[in-house]
C-alpha cells in the first residue's frame, strides 16, 4: 500500500530533475531489505504519471541483495531466503551492510 | 535520448521533513518517539499506562485510519492529543506529523508519542522526526514476528513485548523472540511487560526517563 506514496516520489524526483522534457526511462535500485515491491511500483507507476511527462517511461529495477556482517566474527556473507545465521559460526544475527538501498539512479529523457 | 544521472533517495522528500520536525521538537525540548506495531498488540494501552507512570508532561499523536477512538482515550487523561484519521493510508509520514502538531501545545511537554497505524511493514519507511522508534510485539501474536517482519524490527530503537500475563496460555518461545529481535537488531533493548498487571513496566519507565532527560 505504500508503494502509492513511494510512486509519487519516484514521479515528482524524475519530473523535477528532467523540468519540460519527456522522460523515457527510470532506473531505481531497491535493496533487499527495502520492503518495496516492484510490482506494486508498477501498478501504481500507470495512474500516477498520467498526464505528465513521465507518462510511459520504462521502469527498470536494479536489485541489491542483502549482505550483513556477522555480529560475533565480522564474517561478510549474503542473506540467503532471510537466514541471518553466520555461515561461518553460526552465530544469528548480523549489521546490514547494504540491500536498505532506495533511491533513483538515473532518468533517460529525450535529447 | 540522454541518460542524466541522479542518485537521490526516493523517500527524500519526507526524510527532508523529518528533520524538519526533529529541529521543531528539539527546539521545544520535546523527545518523539515513533510508537509501532500491528492492530491491537497494545499501542494505546502502553500509551495510557505510560502516562500514569512516567511522571513527566506528554501529547500525544494518535495515527489510525478511521474513528477517535484512541485519542478520546488519551484525552480522558487530560494530555494534550491529536488525532490524524490517515484515511485508508497505511502509515504516517512526516508530513502528517507536521500538520498535526500545528494543532497540538507542545508547551510544557516532555515527551511526545505518536502512535502509527497499526502496521508492521510500511511505516518503517517513513521517518517522522522522532528521538526512538519503538515497535510493540505482543504475546498473542506469536513468537515469530521478528522472523517475518525483518524490516519494522531492525529499525527499532527498542522493543515492547507486552500481554506477558497470557504467556501460561499460549505456546510462545520467549527466548526465540528475542533471539529474532537480536539477529536482525543486535543492541535493541527488549521489555517484557504486561499493561493489563503492569508486570514490567518500571524498566521501560525508567529507560524512557533517561531519553527524556
Amino acid at each position: 500500500m505504500h508503494e502509492l506514496a513511494i510512486t509519487q516520489n519516484i514521479v515528482d524526483i524524475a519530473l523535477r530533475s528532467a523540468p519540460e522534457r519527456q522522460v523515457k526511462g527510470i532506473t531505481i535500485v531497491l535493496g533487499e531489505l527495502s520492503g518495496i515491491v516492484e510490482d506494486s511500483v508498477r501498478f501504481c507507476f500507470d495512474v500516477v504519471a498520467a498526464d505528465t511527462a513521465a507518462k510511459g517511461a520504462a521502469l527498470t529495477f536494479r536489485r541489491v541483495p542483502a549482505h550483513v556482517r556477522c555480529t560475533k566474527c565480522a564474517f561478510e556473507f549474503k542473506l540467503d531466503n532471510g537466514d541471518w545465521a553466520c555461515p561461518q559460526c553460526g552465530h544469528l544475527g548480523g549489521q546490514v551492510m547494504q540491500g536498505r538501498e532506495c533511491y533513483i539512479e538515473s532518468i533517460d529523457v529525450e535529447d | 535520448m540522454m541518460k542524466i544521472k541522479i542518485v537521490k533517495n526516493i523517500l527524500d522528500a519526507n526524510d527532508q521533513m523529518a528533520l524538519e520536525n526533529k529541529k521543531l521538537f528539539d527546539g521545544a525540548g520535546v523527545v518523539a518517539i515513533n510508537i509501532m506495531a500491528s492492530p491491537g498488540a497494545g499501542k494505546t494501552s502502553l500509551i495510557l499506562k505510560t502516562i500514569d507512570l512516567l511522571g513527566l508532561p506528554v501529547a500525544v499523536v494518535e495515527g489510525d485510519i478511521a474513528s477517535t477512538f484512541d485519542a478520546e482515550k488519551v484525552g480522558a487523561k487530560k494530555v494534550p492529543v491529536v488525532q490524524i484519521n490517515t484515511g485508508g493510508a497505511c502509515h504516517l509520514d512526516a508530513a502528517m506529523i507536521r500538520k498535526a502538531v500545528k494543532r497540538l501545545s507542545l508547551k510544557g511537554a516532555r515527551v511526545l508519542f505518536v502512535e502509527n497505524v497499526g502496521n508492521l511493514v510500511c511505516p518503517a519507511e517513513f521517518k517522522l522526526g522522532e528521538s526512538a522508534r519503538v515497535v510493540v510485539a505482543s504475546v498473542p501474536e506469536g513468537d515469530d514476528k521478528p522472523y517475518k517482519y525483518p524490516g519494522m524490527f531492525s529499525a527499532a530503537t527498542a522493543v515492547v513485548l507486552n500481554k506477558m500475563d497470557t504467556l501460561p496460555v499460549i505456546d510462545f518461545d520467549v527466548r526465540r523472540f528475542k533471539k529474532g529481535v537480536h539477529a536482525v537488531n543486535a543492541g535493541a533493548p527488549i521489555f517484557e511487560v504486561s499493561c493489563k498487571t503492569g508486570q514490567g513496566l518500571d524498566s521501560w519507565i525508567e529507560w524512557l526517563r533517561k531519553l527524556a532527560s
